[in-house]
Order: C-alpha cells, then sequence, then structure tokens
C-alpha cells in the first residue's frame, strides 16, 4: 500500500470512529504530504461516511454514531476543501433541503445534509420550519435539481404539498423528494412527489436517480 | 362497563366486555374545532377550550377517552424554550432550546406546576373534564426525559453531550426528571386516570437499543416509578427492539406505533404490559375511507390489542367519519 493510500485508509477508519482530533491530524498530513485533496476527500472522508450509512442501514450504527462520524469528517473536509482543484471535482448535481413550515424535527435531513455532501453534491440547507415560498425561491436562485423536504410530524407534513404545488408552477425541471417519520410512499403518490425516501442512505440513492432522471430528459 | 371501567381494567390487563377504544396521543381535528367553535392555537391556552376540544373527540368521534393537552411543548416552554404557537392545523413546536448555552442549566429550577408557563391551564382543563362527564378515562401527556433534554438542549447537542460532555449529559437528564414527576404527581393530583409518557426522540431508529438502555431508559424508569397511576409509554417509528425494556420501565401499557407487528408485541410483553394500537394514522386514518379503517381496527383486535388506538396522533385534517370508523369497529368486534 502506497503512503498515499494508507492516509486514506487512516482516515476513513477515523471518520467511521468518529474521532475528530485524529481527522484534523490526518487532513493536516494530507496537504503536507501535498496529496490530493479532493482524492482524500472522496477516498478517505466520504469512503468513511459511506460506511457509517451501511453500517445503520444495517442497524449496526445508529444515529449517534452518525453525528460523530459526520462531524469528524466535516472537520476534516473543512482543512481539504481550499485545497481542491475545482475543475478536476465533478459536481454530480445540486440539491436544495429543508424542513417544511411548522416542523423543527432537523437531525434526519442534516444527516441527510452530510452524506449528500460527502457524496459531493452541492447542498443548500434551508434549514428548519421552512415556508413554501423559500423553497421556490432558492430553486430558482440555485437552478437546483432536486428539492429534498423533511417532515416528521402527522401534523405538518400536509405543508409538504404546498411546495410541490407551487414548485410545478413555477419550477417545472425541478424534482421533489420527501422524507421523514410520518411520511410513506403512498403520501408521496398521493401528494405528487417525484421520490420517497425512507431513510437518510436511501435519500442520497434517490437523488442519485432523480439527478440522472432530470439529466436524462 | 363504562368508557373509564373498561379502559382502566384492559389496561390492567383484568377481564373486559369488550375491547377498549382510546386515544393516548393527540386527538383534535380541524372538523371538531369548526364544529365545537374552538380551534388552535387559542385551545392550547385556554383551559375550558382545551377541555371542550378534547372531549370532542369522545362526543364527535366516539372515542372512548380524553386526552389533553394536544402537543408536546408544556414542560419545555415552562423551562424557559421559546415556542412557535401553530395554526388551526399544525401544533405548537420548539422554536430555541433554553440550553443552547449550556451555562445556563445551572439557573433553571424545577417549575412550579400550578404556576408555570400551560402547565396550570393542562391541570385545570383536565378538572373541568371530570366534571363535565366523569364516565370518561383522562389520559394526561407528558414529554419522555430522554425528549424533554432534547427540547431544552437541542437533540443534536444533547447527543453530542453524551459523549463529550456525560457528566453534564446524565445532571440534564436527572433535572428533566425531577421536572417531569413533579408535573406528573400534579396532573394525577388534578384527576388524571393515566398519565402517557412520549419519548418520540429515544426512538430505536435514533437511538438504537444499546444507547436507549444506557441513555433514555433509567430515567424513564425512575419518572415511571415515581407515578401513581397507571402509566403508558409511547415511542415513535418501530419500537420493537426497546419492547421488553420499555416494559420493564414498569408501565401499565405500550401504545405502539403502525410500524410494530401486533403478533410479535403480544409475544414479547403481552404476558406483562397492555398492548395499545396501532391504526396507520397518515395512510389509514388521513387518507384512507371509513372501510379501511374499520378493516384495519378489526385486524388490530384480531391480533389481540388490549386497547385499540391510532399509531400516533390523529393527523388533524382527518374526518370525523373515518374516527368514528374506528369506534364503531370496536363495537362490532363482539358481535362477530
Amino acid at each position: 500500500m502506497t503512503s498515499k493510500e494508507k492516509i486514506f485508509e487512516s482516515l476513513t477508519e477515523a471518520v467511521v470512529s468518529g474521532k475528530q482530533d485524529l481527522c484534523v491530524e490526518l487532513a493536516n498530513k494530507v496537504i503536507e504530504e501535498k496529496v490530493d485533496a479532493y482524492e482524500a476527500i472522496m477516498k478517505g472522508c466520504a469512503h468513511g461516511m459511506s460506511i457509517v450509512s451501511e453500517k445503520y442501514d444495517k442497524r449496526e450504527m445508529f444515529v449517534p454514531h452518525i453525528m460523530i462520524a459526520a462531524r469528524a469528517m466535516n472537520s476534516a473536509v473543512e482543512i481539504l476543501q481550499p485545497h481542491v482543484n475545482v475543475e478536476a471535482a465533478e459536481k454530480p448535481g445540486d440539491v436544495i433541503t429543508g424542513v417544511v413550515f411548522g416542523d423543527v424535527h432537523d437531525i434526519g435531513i442534516n444527516l441527510v445534509v452530510s452524506l449528500l455532501g460527502a457524496a459531493g453534491f452541492t447542498v443548500h440547507h434551508l434549514g428548519k420550519d421552512i415556508p413554501p415560498e423559500k423553497f421556490i425561491e432558492a430553486a430558482k436562485e440555485y437552478n437546483t435539481d432536486v428539492i429534498g423536504l423533511s417532515a416528521l410530524m402527522t401534523t405538518s407534513m400536509m405543508g409538504m404539498k404546498d411546495v410541490i404545488k407551487l414548485a410545478r408552477e413555477e419550477v417545472q425541471g425541478t424534482k421533489i423528494m420527501i422524507g421523514g417519520g410520518p411520511v410513506s410512499q403512498r403520501y408521496c403518490d398521493e401528494i405528487g412527489a417525484d421520490a420517497y425516501a425512507e431513510n437518510a442512505p436511501e435519500a442520497i440513492k434517490a437523488v442519485k436517480e432523480l439527478v440522472a432522471a432530470k439529466k436524462a430528459n | 362497563m363504562n368508557s373509564k371501567e373498561r379502559f382502566l381494567a384492559a389496561l390492567n390487563k383484568e377481564e373486559v366486555d369488550r375491547v377498549s377504544v382510546a386515544c393516548p396521543l393527540q386527538t383534535a381535528t380541524v372538523e371538531m374545532m369548526e364544529e365545537y367553535g374552538t380551534a388552535w392555537p387559542e385551545a392550547h391556552s385556554s383551559a375550558q377550550n382545551m377541555a371542550k376540544l378534547a372531549l370532542a373527540a369522545n362526543r364527535l368521534g366516539g372515542i372512548e377517552s380524553v386526552r389533553v393537552p394536544f402537543d408536546l411543548c408544556v414542560e419545555a416552554e415552562a423551562l424557559g424554550s421559546a415556542i412557535h404557537g401553530g395554526n388551526s392545523d399544525s401544533q405548537p413546536s420548539i422554536k430555541d432550546p433554553v440550553l443552547s448555552d449550556p451555562e445556563k442549566f445551572y439557573s433553571l429550577e424545577v417549575p412550579n406546576p400550578s404556576e408555570a408557563g400551560r402547565m396550570p391551564v393542562v391541570l385545570e382543563a383536565i378538572k373541568l373534564v371530570k366534571e363535565e362527564d366523569p364516565t370518561l378515562p383522562i389520559i394526561a401527556g407528558i414529554t419522555g426525559p430522554f425528549t424533554l433534554a432534547g427540547q431544552i438542549r437541542g437533540v443534536e447537542a444533547l447527543l453530542m453531550d453524551m459523549f463529550d460532555n456525560p457528566s453534564f449529559f446524565k445532571a440534564l437528564l436527572s433535572f428533566t426528571t425531577e421536572v417531569l414527576v413533579s408535573y406528573g404527581r400534579a396532573l394525577e393530583k388534578a384527576g388524571a386516570d393515566a398519565v402517557v409518557v412520549i419519548d418520540p426522540s429515544a426512538g430505536s431508529e435514533l437511538l438504537g437499543s444499546d444507547f436507549y438502555q444506557e441513555a433514555a431508559y433509567p430515567p424513564c424508569s425512575k419518572l415511571v416509578h415515581s407515578l401513581e397511576k397507571p402509566a403508558i409509554l409511547h415511542i415513535c417509528g418501530d419500537s420493537t427492539p426497546l419492547l421488553e425494556m420499555m416494559a420493564d420501565t414498569g408501565v401499565a401499557g405500550v401504545s405502539l406505533d403502525h410500524l410494530v407487528d401486533i403478533r410479535k408485541a403480544k409475544e414479547l410483553v403481552g404476558d406483562r404490559v397492555a398492548i395499545i394500537g396501532n391504526i396507520n394514522p397518515p395512510d389509514t386514518l388521513f387518507l384512507g375511507s371509513p372501510e379501511d379503517v374499520r378493516a384495519e381496527s378489526l385486524e388490530c383486535i384480531a391480533r389481540g390489542v388490549d386497547i385499540l388506538a391510532p399509531g400516533c396522533g390523529i393527523p388533524p385534517g382527518t374526518k370525523l367519519e373515518n374516527i368514528r370508523a374506528m369506534a364503531e369497529a370496536a363495537n362490532a368486534a363482539v358481535k362477530e
């Protein structure tokens, strides 16, 4: 194994085990040794995050693990990002995310944001309790591929419909993905969203598919 | 048997003449608000309106219990977290957790339930419902200690504290437990027949059973043991991996999300606690027809629920005829 691969492997392990200090140390080593920063993000950090999300899928890891892993990853990415050669880096797509109006539960969507970032997407996270118009304004501003909507309450999920209605009128090309505790495939079909994701790793798959479908059109 | 006798017998796993139909979670709908001329958000902060709208679930929907309040922010608000009031079809929610600066923890005090925030409103509403109809069981909702800690600290910050500052985390959880014991006892004294502890942030998808056992179970068990009336525990999502620990907290019943398989739950804890649930609230109650609700209700009964109930709060847009279909199914089940 080359020394570069060794650093990537250590970065992956440090992300998976949520060791923030070690991530910072390894990211600095990447810069010192003039290793490609983009490669370190993708093969070190993002790879670690995808292992974490696989383990989450299999119920071997849970949200607290993902959060410390994401924090460790973000601290490495912060150091590496300014050294990335922008033209060489591929950008798979542009995504807007947020929790719908009347709902402030954002743990799930924050995970989606971390995982999307790790997968290379450009993510504009609007936050929680977001009125429908804000999603549309942002979609126009960024000419976005996908809007990801989250809701945790049976009382707030109804607001997803309003966002979809506005989006169909004003930003026709943009795809809508929905997710969150009470939401289901049935509800997705009922309100005419383009995709439903049961959890954060599923959301990344769904976004990839939606972007591919959009580009194929 | 009247509704209260039936509900309490079912909760204690004693013999009943037919299945009890109740709702340990929020019951108000827009139709009830229109019919009774009392709507959210006003009904969250007026005891009379709260009592009236809570009774509507029985009078208009046929549910054989009364549940107060309609939201899960009473305790966090009494502790100083800023709240969004919500609208006629959306519940109040936490805007800013009071402990985003953890230093403030040391100046927080256990609130007096007869004075703090909307706590006295809920206590008064219980008394009013009891005066109006003593034959209905009153279920008072309180937040689980882990969830309350997340509401006043921020859930992400709380999960980080678990790793970064375990002694602060412990102190915070024993504080929220103390708050809830004091409020829970006040609810009982005001006339609540059962207390439902709602602990969504302790869900199995979020915490997993190891963290649940370590962080959320001990304070919840302490709270339940400090209450005198029968308690019910509701944890959102698929709580199957947590069920045995949930029963170990000392509750009389577990309220199950629609994702839980009732037969599996019966097998795991059915000999120890009452099984309450679990009609799918968004897909069946809200989007389905009365016939869908009836079919799913009969299925829940056939699978052996002790108390027929929705798997979570009733979505405010739910039609009254669907709620009535659930109540009618409980009656019909005897004859079939």
